[in-house]
Protein backbone atom coordinates (compact mmCIF):
# COMPACT_ATOMS: atom_id res chain seq x y z
CA UNK A 1 0.00 0.00 0.00
CA UNK A 2 2.89 1.84 1.07
CA UNK A 3 6.28 2.34 -0.11
CA UNK A 4 9.23 4.94 0.22
CA UNK A 5 12.44 4.12 -1.08
CA UNK A 6 15.63 6.14 -0.12
CA UNK A 7 13.50 9.02 1.38
CA UNK A 8 15.79 12.23 2.24
CA UNK A 9 14.74 15.24 3.84
CA UNK A 10 15.95 18.04 6.01
CA UNK A 11 15.32 21.22 7.78
CA UNK A 12 17.89 24.00 6.71
CA UNK A 13 21.25 21.84 6.87
CA UNK A 14 19.77 18.85 9.33
CA UNK A 15 18.90 15.98 7.69
CA UNK A 16 16.29 14.26 9.94
CA UNK A 17 15.28 11.52 7.06
CA UNK A 18 18.38 10.33 5.39
CA UNK A 19 17.90 7.53 2.92
CA UNK A 20 15.02 5.84 4.58
CA UNK A 21 13.05 2.55 3.31
CA UNK A 22 9.75 2.11 4.37
CA UNK A 23 6.59 0.61 3.34
CA UNK A 24 3.23 -0.84 5.21
CA UNK A 25 0.99 -3.48 3.73
CA UNK A 26 -2.99 -4.27 3.88
CA UNK A 27 -3.42 -5.28 7.44
CA UNK A 28 0.07 -3.93 8.57
CA UNK A 29 -0.34 -2.12 12.28
CA UNK A 30 3.04 -0.35 12.69
CA UNK A 31 4.06 1.89 15.17
CA UNK A 32 7.04 4.60 14.70
CA UNK A 33 9.17 5.44 18.08
CA UNK A 34 11.83 7.59 18.29
CA UNK A 35 12.93 10.89 20.14
CA UNK A 36 11.57 14.35 19.35
CA UNK A 37 12.69 15.40 16.14
CA UNK A 38 13.79 12.60 14.58
CA UNK A 39 11.33 12.90 11.72
CA UNK A 40 8.07 10.71 12.79
CA UNK A 41 5.61 13.12 11.53
CA UNK A 42 7.97 14.25 8.52
CA UNK A 43 7.63 11.02 7.38
CA UNK A 44 3.80 10.38 7.93
CA UNK A 45 3.73 14.33 5.92
CA UNK A 46 5.66 12.87 3.01
CA UNK A 47 3.60 10.00 2.92
CA UNK A 48 0.22 12.20 2.39
CA UNK A 49 2.01 14.41 0.26
CA UNK A 50 1.78 17.83 2.87
CA UNK A 51 5.65 17.64 2.63
CA UNK A 52 8.14 16.80 -0.46
CA UNK A 53 11.42 14.79 0.13
CA UNK A 54 14.63 16.36 -1.45
CA UNK A 55 14.74 12.78 -2.75
CA UNK A 56 13.81 9.12 -2.72
CA UNK A 57 10.35 7.82 -4.25
CA UNK A 58 6.97 7.58 -2.81
CA UNK A 59 5.09 4.75 -4.16
CA UNK A 60 1.32 4.66 -2.48
CA UNK A 61 -1.17 2.65 -3.65
CA UNK A 62 0.39 1.01 -6.25
CA UNK A 63 1.70 4.66 -8.29
CA UNK A 64 4.93 6.42 -7.59
CA UNK A 65 3.26 10.01 -6.38
CA UNK A 66 5.20 12.74 -7.40
CA UNK A 67 2.53 15.85 -7.99
CA UNK A 68 0.18 17.53 -6.37
CA UNK A 69 -2.59 15.86 -7.80
CA UNK A 70 -0.60 12.58 -7.64
CA UNK A 71 -1.12 12.67 -3.75
CA UNK A 72 -4.90 14.67 -3.79
CA UNK A 73 -5.85 11.16 -5.88
CA UNK A 74 -4.81 9.52 -2.51
CA UNK A 75 -5.95 12.10 0.39
CA UNK A 76 -9.30 10.70 0.72
CA UNK A 77 -8.04 7.12 1.02
CA UNK A 78 -5.71 8.19 3.63
CA UNK A 79 -6.62 9.46 6.95
CA UNK A 80 -4.62 11.62 9.12
CA UNK A 81 -5.05 12.03 12.51
CA UNK A 82 -3.19 15.53 13.91
CA UNK A 83 -1.35 15.60 16.61
CA UNK A 84 -2.95 18.46 18.46
CA UNK A 85 -7.03 18.10 18.05
CA UNK A 86 -7.72 21.53 17.76
CA UNK A 87 -6.04 21.68 14.48
CA UNK A 88 -8.10 19.21 13.39
CA UNK A 89 -11.38 20.55 14.03
CA UNK A 90 -12.07 23.79 12.18
CA UNK A 91 -15.53 24.03 11.16
CA UNK A 92 -18.40 25.58 13.88
CA UNK A 93 -20.03 21.88 15.25
CA UNK A 94 -19.01 18.47 15.35
CA UNK A 95 -21.34 17.75 12.47
CA UNK A 96 -20.08 19.99 10.26
CA UNK A 97 -16.66 18.99 10.81
CA UNK A 98 -17.15 15.41 10.22
CA UNK A 99 -19.25 16.19 6.94
CA UNK A 100 -16.29 18.16 5.72
CA UNK A 101 -14.52 15.14 4.35
CA UNK A 102 -17.29 13.70 2.68
CA UNK A 103 -18.27 16.36 1.15
CA UNK A 104 -15.11 17.41 -0.13
CA UNK A 105 -15.20 14.58 -1.43
CA UNK A 106 -18.68 15.30 -3.75
CA UNK A 107 -20.86 13.61 -1.12
CA UNK A 108 -24.50 14.95 -1.50
CA UNK A 109 -25.31 16.50 1.99
CA UNK A 110 -28.00 13.69 2.74
CA UNK A 111 -25.10 11.22 2.09
CA UNK A 112 -23.26 12.69 4.32
CA UNK A 113 -25.35 13.41 7.09
CA UNK A 114 -25.75 9.80 7.00
CA UNK A 115 -22.33 9.29 7.22
CA UNK A 116 -21.54 11.51 9.71
CA UNK A 117 -24.29 9.33 12.33
CA UNK A 118 -23.25 6.30 11.27
CA UNK A 119 -19.52 7.45 12.25
CA UNK A 120 -20.47 8.89 15.40
CA UNK A 121 -22.49 5.71 16.59
CA UNK A 122 -19.70 3.50 15.88
CA UNK A 123 -17.60 5.42 17.97
CA UNK A 124 -20.41 5.86 20.45
CA UNK A 125 -20.23 9.64 20.11
CA UNK A 126 -23.72 10.01 19.09
CA UNK A 127 -25.00 12.87 21.70
CA UNK A 128 -22.10 15.29 20.17
CA UNK A 129 -23.49 16.15 16.98
CA UNK A 130 -24.52 19.48 17.59
CA UNK A 131 -21.93 20.46 19.97
CA UNK A 132 -19.47 23.37 19.38
CA UNK A 133 -16.33 21.76 18.71
CA UNK A 134 -14.16 23.82 20.61
CA UNK A 135 -16.17 23.46 23.94
CA UNK A 136 -15.51 19.62 23.69
CA UNK A 137 -13.26 18.32 26.63
CA UNK A 138 -9.53 17.54 25.04
CA UNK A 139 -10.73 13.56 24.86
CA UNK A 140 -13.51 14.44 22.87
CA UNK A 141 -11.91 16.25 20.65
CA UNK A 142 -9.63 13.63 20.31
CA UNK A 143 -12.35 11.01 19.48
CA UNK A 144 -14.36 13.35 17.47
CA UNK A 145 -10.69 14.03 15.38
CA UNK A 146 -10.55 10.74 14.58
CA UNK A 147 -14.70 10.43 13.51
CA UNK A 148 -13.88 13.41 10.98
CA UNK A 149 -10.96 10.97 9.42
CA UNK A 150 -13.03 7.64 9.62
CA UNK A 151 -15.74 9.56 7.93
CA UNK A 152 -13.91 9.50 4.63
CA UNK A 153 -13.63 6.01 5.23
CA UNK A 154 -10.08 5.50 4.49
CA UNK A 155 -8.27 2.44 3.62
CA UNK A 156 -5.27 3.37 5.59
CA UNK A 157 -5.10 5.52 8.80
CA UNK A 158 -2.18 7.91 10.52
CA UNK A 159 -2.25 8.36 13.77
CA UNK A 160 0.24 11.27 15.21
CA UNK A 161 0.16 11.40 18.66
CA UNK A 162 -3.34 9.87 19.14
CA UNK A 163 -2.76 9.87 23.45
CA UNK A 164 -1.06 13.35 24.01
CA UNK A 165 -3.03 14.68 26.30
CA UNK A 166 -5.56 11.80 27.28
CA UNK A 167 -6.72 10.25 30.40
CA UNK A 168 -6.33 6.83 30.61
CA UNK A 169 -9.91 6.51 30.28
CA UNK A 170 -10.20 7.66 26.80
CA UNK A 171 -6.76 6.08 26.03
CA UNK A 172 -8.68 2.82 26.58
CA UNK A 173 -11.53 3.75 24.93
CA UNK A 174 -8.93 4.74 21.91
CA UNK A 175 -7.35 1.70 22.29
CA UNK A 176 -10.45 -0.57 22.21
CA UNK A 177 -11.58 1.38 18.86
CA UNK A 178 -8.44 0.37 16.94
CA UNK A 179 -8.28 -3.20 18.23
CA UNK A 180 -12.17 -3.65 16.77
CA UNK A 181 -11.32 -2.50 13.96
CA UNK A 182 -9.78 -3.74 10.72
CA UNK A 183 -8.30 -0.87 9.39
CA UNK A 184 -4.31 -0.85 8.53
CA UNK A 185 -2.14 2.00 10.28
CA UNK A 186 0.82 3.73 11.14
CA UNK A 187 1.09 5.03 14.78
CA UNK A 188 3.35 7.19 15.92
CA UNK A 189 3.58 7.70 19.31
CA UNK A 190 5.91 7.81 22.72
CA UNK A 191 3.60 5.93 24.79
CA UNK A 192 4.85 2.06 24.62
CA UNK A 193 2.33 0.53 26.22
CA UNK A 194 -0.12 2.15 24.14
CA UNK A 195 1.83 1.18 20.77
CA UNK A 196 2.08 -2.37 21.94
CA UNK A 197 -0.86 -2.94 22.90
CA UNK A 198 -2.28 -1.53 19.10
CA UNK A 199 0.31 -2.41 16.62
CA UNK A 200 1.83 -5.34 14.98
CA UNK A 201 5.43 -3.83 13.91
CA UNK A 202 7.22 -1.70 15.48
CA UNK A 203 9.77 0.73 14.06
CA UNK A 204 12.69 2.96 15.80
CA UNK A 205 13.58 6.05 14.49
CA UNK A 206 16.64 8.03 14.59
CA UNK A 207 19.54 9.03 12.54
CA UNK A 208 17.80 9.58 9.75
CA UNK A 209 16.60 5.81 9.49
CA UNK A 210 14.69 2.96 11.22
CA UNK A 211 15.10 -0.07 12.34
CA UNK A 212 12.70 -2.85 13.22
CA UNK A 213 12.03 -3.55 17.06
CA UNK A 214 9.37 -5.99 16.80
CA UNK B 1 -23.31 27.63 27.39
CA UNK B 2 -23.54 31.06 27.54
CA UNK B 3 -21.06 31.85 30.39
CA UNK B 4 -18.38 30.94 28.10
CA UNK B 5 -19.48 33.34 24.87
CA UNK B 6 -16.85 34.78 23.50
CA UNK B 7 -17.08 38.22 21.05
CA UNK B 8 -19.28 37.75 18.55
CA UNK B 9 -19.81 34.05 19.41
CA UNK B 10 -22.91 32.15 17.64
CA UNK B 11 -25.99 31.76 20.14
CA UNK B 12 -27.82 28.12 18.94
CA UNK B 13 -31.34 29.72 19.81
CA UNK B 14 -34.39 29.61 18.59
CA UNK B 15 -35.72 33.39 16.93
CA UNK B 16 -37.28 34.54 13.75
CA UNK B 17 -33.79 35.99 13.27
CA UNK B 18 -31.98 32.59 13.32
CA UNK B 19 -34.56 31.54 10.91
CA UNK B 20 -33.64 34.29 8.11
CA UNK B 21 -31.08 33.75 5.45
CA UNK B 22 -27.82 34.84 6.43
CA UNK B 23 -27.80 37.17 2.98
CA UNK B 24 -30.88 38.95 4.63
CA UNK B 25 -29.44 39.63 7.48
CA UNK B 26 -26.02 40.55 6.12
CA UNK B 27 -27.71 42.97 3.89
CA UNK B 28 -29.50 44.17 6.94
CA UNK B 29 -26.51 44.98 8.46
CA UNK B 30 -25.09 47.04 6.03
CA UNK B 31 -28.83 49.10 5.49
CA UNK B 32 -28.24 49.58 9.01
CA UNK B 33 -24.84 51.03 9.29
CA UNK B 34 -25.45 52.83 6.26
CA UNK B 35 -28.57 54.21 8.45
CA UNK B 36 -26.66 54.85 11.23
CA UNK B 37 -24.05 56.81 9.97
CA UNK B 38 -25.95 58.69 7.16
CA UNK B 39 -26.02 61.66 9.09
CA UNK B 40 -25.04 62.78 12.64
CA UNK B 41 -28.88 64.31 13.11
CA UNK B 42 -29.69 63.77 16.99
CA UNK B 43 -33.20 62.70 15.48
CA UNK B 44 -32.19 60.17 12.58
CA UNK B 45 -29.60 58.83 15.37
CA UNK B 46 -32.39 58.19 17.39
CA UNK B 47 -35.00 56.89 15.22
CA UNK B 48 -32.23 54.23 14.16
CA UNK B 49 -31.97 52.34 18.10
CA UNK B 50 -35.49 51.76 17.67
CA UNK B 51 -35.26 48.93 15.26
CA UNK B 52 -31.90 48.60 16.83
CA UNK B 53 -33.41 47.63 19.97
CA UNK B 54 -36.20 45.83 18.78
CA UNK B 55 -33.50 43.32 16.70
CA UNK B 56 -31.49 42.83 20.09
CA UNK B 57 -34.88 42.04 22.01
CA UNK B 58 -36.10 39.43 18.86
CA UNK B 59 -32.63 37.96 18.99
CA UNK B 60 -33.52 36.50 22.26
CA UNK B 61 -29.65 36.74 23.66
CA UNK B 62 -31.03 37.49 26.63
CA UNK B 63 -29.75 40.97 28.93
CA UNK B 64 -27.12 39.56 30.64
CA UNK B 65 -25.47 38.27 27.39
CA UNK B 66 -25.97 42.16 26.16
CA UNK B 67 -24.65 43.15 28.92
CA UNK B 68 -21.21 41.13 29.11
CA UNK B 69 -21.33 41.47 25.24
CA UNK B 70 -21.51 45.08 25.34
CA UNK B 71 -19.58 45.61 28.33
CA UNK B 72 -16.45 44.50 26.41
CA UNK B 73 -16.96 47.17 24.55
CA UNK B 74 -16.98 50.25 27.26
CA UNK B 75 -12.95 51.16 27.22
CA UNK B 76 -13.54 51.58 23.27
CA UNK B 77 -16.57 54.01 23.69
CA UNK B 78 -15.08 55.88 26.48
CA UNK B 79 -12.21 56.28 24.26
CA UNK B 80 -14.07 57.85 21.34
CA UNK B 81 -16.10 60.03 23.70
CA UNK B 82 -13.47 61.18 25.46
CA UNK B 83 -11.49 62.32 21.61
CA UNK B 84 -14.27 64.04 20.58
CA UNK B 85 -15.37 65.76 23.69
CA UNK B 86 -11.42 67.23 24.59
CA UNK B 87 -9.70 66.94 20.93
CA UNK B 88 -12.78 69.26 19.16
CA UNK B 89 -12.22 72.87 21.02
CA UNK B 90 -14.28 74.89 18.50
CA UNK B 91 -17.79 76.10 19.80
CA UNK B 92 -19.15 77.69 22.81
CA UNK B 93 -17.69 76.49 25.55
CA UNK B 94 -18.99 74.44 29.00
CA UNK B 95 -19.15 76.66 32.23
CA UNK B 96 -19.20 74.59 35.64
CA UNK B 97 -20.51 77.31 37.96
CA UNK B 98 -17.94 80.39 36.80
CA UNK B 99 -15.12 77.92 35.63
CA UNK B 100 -14.77 77.29 32.32
CA UNK B 101 -14.09 73.64 31.33
CA UNK B 102 -11.57 72.34 28.09
CA UNK B 103 -14.88 71.07 26.19
CA UNK B 104 -17.61 72.67 24.07
CA UNK B 105 -21.48 71.86 23.42
CA UNK B 106 -20.89 71.13 19.95
CA UNK B 107 -17.59 68.90 21.12
CA UNK B 108 -19.76 67.05 23.67
CA UNK B 109 -22.65 66.75 21.16
CA UNK B 110 -20.67 65.42 18.49
CA UNK B 111 -19.00 63.50 20.87
CA UNK B 112 -21.86 62.04 22.27
CA UNK B 113 -23.64 61.57 18.77
CA UNK B 114 -20.44 59.64 17.65
CA UNK B 115 -20.38 57.65 20.37
CA UNK B 116 -23.90 56.23 20.37
CA UNK B 117 -23.64 55.57 16.95
CA UNK B 118 -20.74 53.21 17.09
CA UNK B 119 -22.86 51.65 20.17
CA UNK B 120 -25.46 50.61 17.54
CA UNK B 121 -22.90 49.74 15.09
CA UNK B 122 -21.77 47.11 17.45
CA UNK B 123 -25.30 45.77 18.41
CA UNK B 124 -26.39 45.36 14.68
CA UNK B 125 -23.11 43.68 14.53
CA UNK B 126 -23.81 41.25 17.43
CA UNK B 127 -26.92 40.74 16.38
CA UNK B 128 -25.76 39.50 13.14
CA UNK B 129 -23.12 36.99 14.81
CA UNK B 130 -25.46 36.13 18.20
CA UNK B 131 -27.88 34.63 14.99
CA UNK B 132 -25.99 33.43 12.46
CA UNK B 133 -23.73 30.49 12.79
CA UNK B 134 -20.45 30.13 11.07
CA UNK B 135 -21.25 28.38 8.35
CA UNK B 136 -23.91 30.01 7.31
CA UNK B 137 -22.49 33.79 7.50
CA UNK B 138 -19.18 32.23 5.31
CA UNK B 139 -22.14 30.94 2.77
CA UNK B 140 -23.96 34.00 2.83
CA UNK B 141 -20.86 36.02 2.40
CA UNK B 142 -20.12 33.43 -0.54
CA UNK B 143 -23.07 33.84 -2.43
CA UNK B 144 -23.50 37.72 -2.00
CA UNK B 145 -19.73 37.97 -3.25
CA UNK B 146 -20.53 35.81 -6.28
CA UNK B 147 -20.54 39.17 -9.02
CA UNK B 148 -17.27 39.78 -7.60
CA UNK B 149 -16.72 36.30 -9.80
CA UNK B 150 -16.10 38.07 -12.94
CA UNK B 151 -13.19 40.11 -11.56
CA UNK B 152 -11.60 37.38 -10.70
CA UNK B 153 -11.94 37.51 -7.06
CA UNK B 154 -11.55 33.99 -5.42
CA UNK B 155 -15.12 34.06 -3.77
CA UNK B 156 -15.37 30.63 -3.03
CA UNK B 157 -12.98 30.82 -1.09
CA UNK B 158 -14.25 33.63 0.55
CA UNK B 159 -16.88 31.81 2.63
CA UNK B 160 -14.11 29.23 3.88
CA UNK B 161 -12.23 32.06 4.84
CA UNK B 162 -14.77 33.96 6.79
CA UNK B 163 -15.30 30.46 8.60
CA UNK B 164 -11.68 30.31 9.77
CA UNK B 165 -11.30 33.81 10.78
CA UNK B 166 -14.29 33.05 12.78
CA UNK B 167 -13.06 29.64 14.07
CA UNK B 168 -9.92 31.58 14.95
CA UNK B 169 -11.36 33.87 17.57
CA UNK B 170 -12.05 31.36 20.60
CA UNK B 171 -8.54 29.89 19.22
CA UNK B 172 -6.75 33.16 19.44
CA UNK B 173 -8.04 33.43 22.67
CA UNK B 174 -7.01 30.45 24.08
CA UNK B 175 -3.89 30.99 22.55
CA UNK B 176 -3.53 34.46 24.32
CA UNK B 177 -4.58 33.46 27.30
CA UNK B 178 -2.51 30.87 27.80
CA UNK B 179 0.89 32.76 27.32
CA UNK B 180 -0.67 35.28 29.52
CA UNK B 181 -0.92 32.78 32.47
CA UNK B 182 2.24 31.62 31.31
CA UNK B 183 4.14 34.65 31.79
CA UNK B 184 1.91 35.59 35.33
CA UNK B 185 3.54 32.32 36.44
CA UNK B 186 7.28 33.77 35.60
CA UNK B 187 6.15 36.82 37.88
CA UNK B 188 4.97 39.00 35.15
CA UNK B 189 2.06 41.35 36.73
CA UNK B 190 -0.61 43.01 34.29
CA UNK B 191 -2.02 45.67 36.39
CA UNK B 192 1.27 46.78 37.98
CA UNK B 193 3.83 49.07 37.64
CA UNK B 194 3.96 52.61 35.32
CA UNK B 195 2.32 52.61 32.12
CA UNK B 196 5.19 52.18 29.74
CA UNK B 197 6.04 49.17 31.60
CA UNK B 198 2.70 47.48 31.46
CA UNK B 199 2.68 48.46 27.32
CA UNK B 200 5.96 46.82 27.30
CA UNK B 201 4.50 43.51 29.24
CA UNK B 202 1.36 43.81 26.60
CA UNK B 203 3.67 43.74 23.56
CA UNK B 204 5.78 40.92 24.86
CA UNK B 205 2.43 38.66 24.82
CA UNK B 206 2.17 39.58 21.10
CA UNK B 207 5.13 37.94 19.81
CA UNK B 208 3.98 34.42 21.30
CA UNK B 209 0.78 35.15 20.44
CA UNK B 210 1.26 35.93 16.92
CA UNK B 211 3.60 32.76 16.30
CA UNK B 212 1.29 30.72 17.70
CA UNK B 213 -1.38 31.82 15.28
CA UNK B 214 0.66 31.57 11.98
CA UNK B 215 1.61 28.35 13.48
CA UNK B 216 -2.20 27.01 13.72
CA UNK B 217 -2.62 28.74 10.35
CA UNK B 218 -0.13 26.21 8.79
CA UNK B 219 -1.21 23.51 10.05
CA UNK B 220 -4.97 24.20 9.90
CA UNK B 221 -3.90 24.38 5.99
CA UNK B 222 -2.41 20.89 6.15
CA UNK B 223 -5.70 19.65 7.92
CA UNK B 224 -7.99 20.67 5.53
CA UNK B 225 -5.59 19.62 2.32
CA UNK B 226 -5.45 15.95 3.91
CA UNK B 227 -9.15 16.43 4.06
CA UNK B 228 -9.46 16.51 0.13
CA UNK B 229 -10.41 20.66 0.49
CA UNK B 230 -8.86 22.20 -2.92
CA UNK B 231 -8.96 25.83 -2.99
CA UNK B 232 -11.45 27.13 -5.83
CA UNK B 233 -12.74 23.43 -5.96
CA UNK B 234 -16.21 22.12 -6.07
CA UNK B 235 -17.98 21.06 -2.53
CA UNK B 236 -21.37 20.09 -1.92
CA UNK B 237 -22.55 22.04 0.34
CA UNK B 238 -24.64 20.82 3.45
CA UNK B 239 -27.32 22.99 3.91
CA UNK B 240 -28.17 25.26 0.60
CA UNK B 241 -29.44 28.26 1.51
CA UNK B 242 -33.61 29.46 1.19
CA UNK B 243 -34.99 32.69 0.39
CA UNK B 244 -38.22 31.76 2.35
CA UNK B 245 -41.41 34.61 2.87
CA UNK B 246 -39.83 35.35 6.28
CA UNK B 247 -36.63 36.76 4.19
CA UNK B 248 -38.78 38.67 1.88
CA UNK B 249 -41.15 40.53 4.82
CA UNK B 250 -37.59 41.21 6.17
CA UNK B 251 -36.08 42.86 3.09
CA UNK B 252 -39.92 44.38 2.46
CA UNK B 253 -39.65 46.23 6.42
CA UNK B 254 -35.82 47.48 6.00
CA UNK B 255 -36.32 49.12 2.39
CA UNK B 256 -39.58 50.79 4.12
CA UNK B 257 -37.26 51.51 7.17
CA UNK B 258 -34.46 52.74 5.22
CA UNK B 259 -36.88 54.92 3.13
CA UNK B 260 -38.18 56.61 5.53
CA UNK B 261 -35.23 57.29 7.70
CA UNK B 262 -33.23 58.63 4.36
CA UNK B 263 -36.34 60.65 2.93
CA UNK B 264 -38.00 61.86 6.66
CA UNK B 265 -34.26 62.39 8.43
CA UNK B 266 -31.33 63.23 5.76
Amino acid sequence: MIRLRNIRFRYNSRYVLDGLDFSVNPGDRVGLVGPNGSGKTTLCHIIMGLLAPDSGEVEVFGKLRKSEADFREIRGRIGFLFQDADDQLFCPTVLEDVAFGPLNMGKTPEEAKGIVHETLRSLHLEGLADRVTYRLSGGEKRLVSLATVLAMDPEILIFDEPTAGLDEETTERLISILNDSDLTYVLISHDRDFVSRTTNTVYQLGRGTMCRMG
Amino acid sequence: MKSDITIGGYLPLDSVLHGLDPRTKLLGLIAMLASIFWSPVPAGVLATAVPIFILAVLSRAGWKIWLRSTYRFAVMLAAVLGLNVFFRTQGRPVFMGQWELPITWEGLEIGLIFTFQIMQAIVAALVLTFTTSPTEMSRGVELLSKPLKRLRVPVDDLGMVVLLAMRFVPLLQQELNATIEAQKSRGVDFRKGRLSTRAGNLVALLSPALSGALRRADLLALAMTARGFQPGGTRTQFKPLKFRRADRTAVGVLLLFLGCRLTLLP
